[in-house]
């Protein structure tokens, strides 16, 4: 390929000027599928860049020299159809209607035909030769597909050439395709896609009113259908140019007609989808064959559920079986040592100092970080689900099932976010267009159990009901979606009133997990759990301590007792007692903070251990009372926070602490009265 | 093929990319490159969670929820905007 005069392009028209005597060959195609790559490789260093005139789009020609024949090359703007959406479109397409370059090369991507193969069912309505250049063969091979170019060729009507732009492999063969359509000189007849009988019709009626008044460049059947797909340049221009009383005959049947874009396109896809179909050969293997299979019950509407329910069971087996353990031995071996130590050490020192650092510290914030193991191993169960691509198929089965009982769509989000926290899930609400629609989602939002919530379920269940402990939790899981359920259900009925919405999601592949991945968000999670325990956790200890502590340094006569039996009538309701209740109340700032009070109001010093005191204290029915309460309980006060937020009413908020009060004491009540009578 | 997908997703509901390719007779690539169409038709919205909730939230983009990677990054979640 030689070397040839560059020609300097006219700054006021898209025409090449003085370098029109060659034939001229366009490159189009859509962004990133080789076709600049095509473009250099042809050109080299004889290729000029400017503007398109009056765009701050990047112009790029240049000529180059083959089998003795000059041709101009022109680098066409990126684009993904010829409907004027974007500058780089206008352009792209008005270039080839005005100039009429003597072969349109349209470069696609062998990897990705579904998409590429759009531009060429836009270009082949227009009057202009054309070539495929079937770019990227190597990477769809690498894909393990086959591309039958031949095949291609025969259903597009048109010359294809496979190619290897990077490589530099078949441009001369391209090229020369492109040099005998020029020579031969008669236009091909490219196969076009076929359009629905009454758009084609309503073509046909818009192209016999407009064809006097169409400009000689613009083919009068592609202007009319550009004017059913509503595109606005052309739009504009015809108005323009219609005298007023034809373009209202005009307007009236685009009116008439104002589905015939997404029926318009709907044609080509179909014309893109047999094509795919026929010219394309997929793998049947690895990766992607996995998941299909994997997917055929982990996300079945019925297995699916089965599937998630056993998820759900292995990360509290795998929470007992490893994390309870090494939570007992944490107590005893550090936080009970620790006690002790402490309380040696300041032996001399006052009763309250002793019992602040000792009963207050170490009882609530040690208590605690005992439950470290069962936390890590939580953060590390659902790193592991999410990192492997689980989770989002979780979110789906749940809503399947949420679906079929006609619970609103758009519950999806708060659902899809709300397992991790409560906060993203009020937040998620923001899809919801309708107010009312969503403010009661935001009331009932908090329903999904959160990970604080769970864990903290988690460290109670094995203390209370020890080798149950597995299907305890797993109970109170499913009782809470029970829950969010029936009140979805009742939203839709009452709110939404039937109303249908829709999300379309793509589930990641199944895949290796990256344990850096899951170390990293098991580090970030340790780490704020642990700064969680260092602030607010000892904040609310050392508050939860004062009141037990003080007046007369006993707790039957603390303040807090005073506090706890005042409203202990209403506990009792629950089976739970003034201690229970308060650790209920002081679970509003952070859910962790019922552990913590219990280890300062029951005892975690004691060598018997937090979990069996519990155990020993209370009752089956009061156990389980209590666990299902704290899962209902009022919301931490960062998710009251956001309720107010994104309310921006304080009547809601109240509203929403009040319906979470309400129910916890309710289900609590209906809870326990059931358990103590079995 | 574009009425059919669009049929599918006005009985409302979450569909999965893949499932609607198999229900359409088509390729995942396919339907990709159809949910991309309707975005720029302005029928569906892409929503990114991770993107426009976790940066205006109290915590930080410190929960759970915003630090899980498949949030933004191999879960692309589109709303429906139009159902007719």
């Amino acid at each position: 390929m030689n070397a040839c005069h560059s020609a300097n392009p006219s700054e006021t028209s898209y025409s090449l000027s003085a370098s029109h005597k060659f034939p001229v060959i366009a490159l189009a195609g859509q962004p990133n599928m080789g076709k600049s790559t095509i473009f250099n490789l042809l050109t080299g260093l004889n290729q000029h860049v400017g503007n398109w005139p009056g765009k701050t789009v990047e112009r790029r020609e240049g000529c180059f020299t083959l089998d003795g024949t000059t041709y101009n090359l022109i680098d066409l703007p990126g684009t993904y159809s010829l409907t004027a959406n974007s500058p780089e479109e206008e352009i792209a397409r008005e270039y080839v209607l005005r100039e009429k370059p003597d072969v349109v090369i349209v470069v696609i991507s062998a990897a990705n035909l579904e998409r590429s193969l759009y531009l060429v069912s836009e270009i082949v309505h227009l009057p202009v030769p054309v070539v495929v250049a079937l770019n990227m063969v190597d990477v769809a091979e690498h894909e393990g597909m086959k591309v039958d170019a031949a095949g291609l060729s025969a259903a597009l009507n048109l010359p294809v050439v496979p190619v290897i732009a990077t490589k530099a492999i078949g441009v001369r063969e391209l090229i020369r395709t492109a040099a005998q359509v020029i020579q031969d000189g008669a236009p091909l007849v490219p196969n076009k896609p076929d359009i629905r009988q009454d758009v084609a019709q309503a073509i046909q009626a818009v192209e016999a009113l407009i064809r006097p008044y169409v400009p000689a460049d613009y083919p009068a059947d592609w202007v009319a259908l550009k004017l059913l797909e509503g595109d606005t340049a052309i739009s504009r221009m015809m108005k323009e140019l219609l005298p007023p009383e034809t373009w209202e005959t005009v307007h009236l049947i685009l009116r008439q007609n104002d589905d015939a874009m997404v029926v318009l396109a709907s044609g080509r896809y179909n014309w893109i989808n047999s094509i795919v179909r026929s010219v394309v050969e997929r793998p049947k293997i690895g990766q992607i064959s996995l998941t299909e299979r994997l997917d055929r019950y982990a996300t079945h509407p019925l297995w699916g559920v089965f599937v998630l329910l056993g998820v759900l069971g292995l990360v509290f087996f795998f929470t007992y079986t490893i994390g309870a353990p090494l939570q007992a031995w944490l107590n005893t071996a550090v936080v009970n040592r620790l006690a002790d130590t402490a309380g040696i050490l300041l032996a001399s020192s006052p009763a309250w100092l002793r019992s602040l650092v000792v009963d207050g510290v170490i009882g609530g914030v040690g208590m605690v970080i005992t439950f470290l193991p069962i936390l890590v191993i939580f953060f590390a169960s659902f790193g592991f689900l999410e990192d492997i691509g689980y989770m989002a198929r979780a979110a789906y089965v749940m809503d399947n099932i949420m679906h079929l009982m006609g619970l609103h769509g758009k519950s999806f989000l708060p659902l899809f976010l709300g397992f991790g926290c409560n906060v993203p899930a009020i937040m998620g609400t923001r899809v919801i267009d309708s107010r009312s629609a969503r403010i009661l989602t935001i009331l009932i939002a908090p329903l999904i159990p959160c990970t604080a919530r769970m864990a903290v379920i988690a460290f109670l269940a094995p203390a209370f009901f020890g080798n149950r402990a597995f299907w305890v939790s797993w109970g109170m899981i499913l009782f809470a979606v029970l829950v969010l359920v029936i009140v979805g259900m009742l939203l839709n009925r009452l709110v939404f009133k039937g109303e249908r919405s829709a999300f379309i999601m793509e589930m990641p592949l199944y895949h290796i997990p990256n344990l850096r991945t899951i170390g990293l968000l098991v580090w970030q999670h340790t780490i704020a759990f642990l700064k969680k325990a260092g602030t607010i956790i000892l904040i609310v200890s050392a508050v939860i301590w004062a009141l037990s502590y003080f007046p007369q340094g006993e707790l039957n006569s603390s303040y807090l007792a005073l506090i706890g039996k005042w409203i202990a009538p209403v506990g009792s309701w629950m089976g739970l007692d003034w201690r229970l209740t308060v650790a209920l109340l002081s679970s509003f700032p952070a859910k962790e903070n019922a552990i913590a009070t219990l280890g300062v109001l029951v005892g975690s010093g004691a060598e018997a251990g937090l979990a069996n005191l519990l155990a020993a204290t209370y009752s089956t029915a009061t156990a389980l009372s209590f666990m299902v309460v704290t899962l209902f309980f009022i919301p931490c006060l960062a998710t009251v926070a956001v309720i107010r937020q994104e309310t921006a009413s304080w009547k809601w908020t109240a509203l929403s602490v009040g319906m979470f009060l309400v129910m916890s004491i309710g289900v609590g009540t209906v809870v326990y009265q059931i358990a103590a009578r079995l | 093929m574009l009425e059919e997908l669009l049929n599918l997703i006005r009985t409302g509901g979450v569909f999965d990319i893949g499932l609607l390719a198999k229900k359409l007779n088509s390729s995942e690539q396919m339907v990709r490159t159809m949910i991309d169409h309707l975005q720029q038709m302005g029928l569906i919205q892409a929503y990114q969670p991770g993107h426009a909730v976790c940066a205006q939230c109290n915590l930080g983009g410190n929960c759970y929820s915003c630090n899980k990677g498949d949030l933004t990054g191999n879960v692309r979640l589109f709303e429906v905007k139009l159902l007719r």
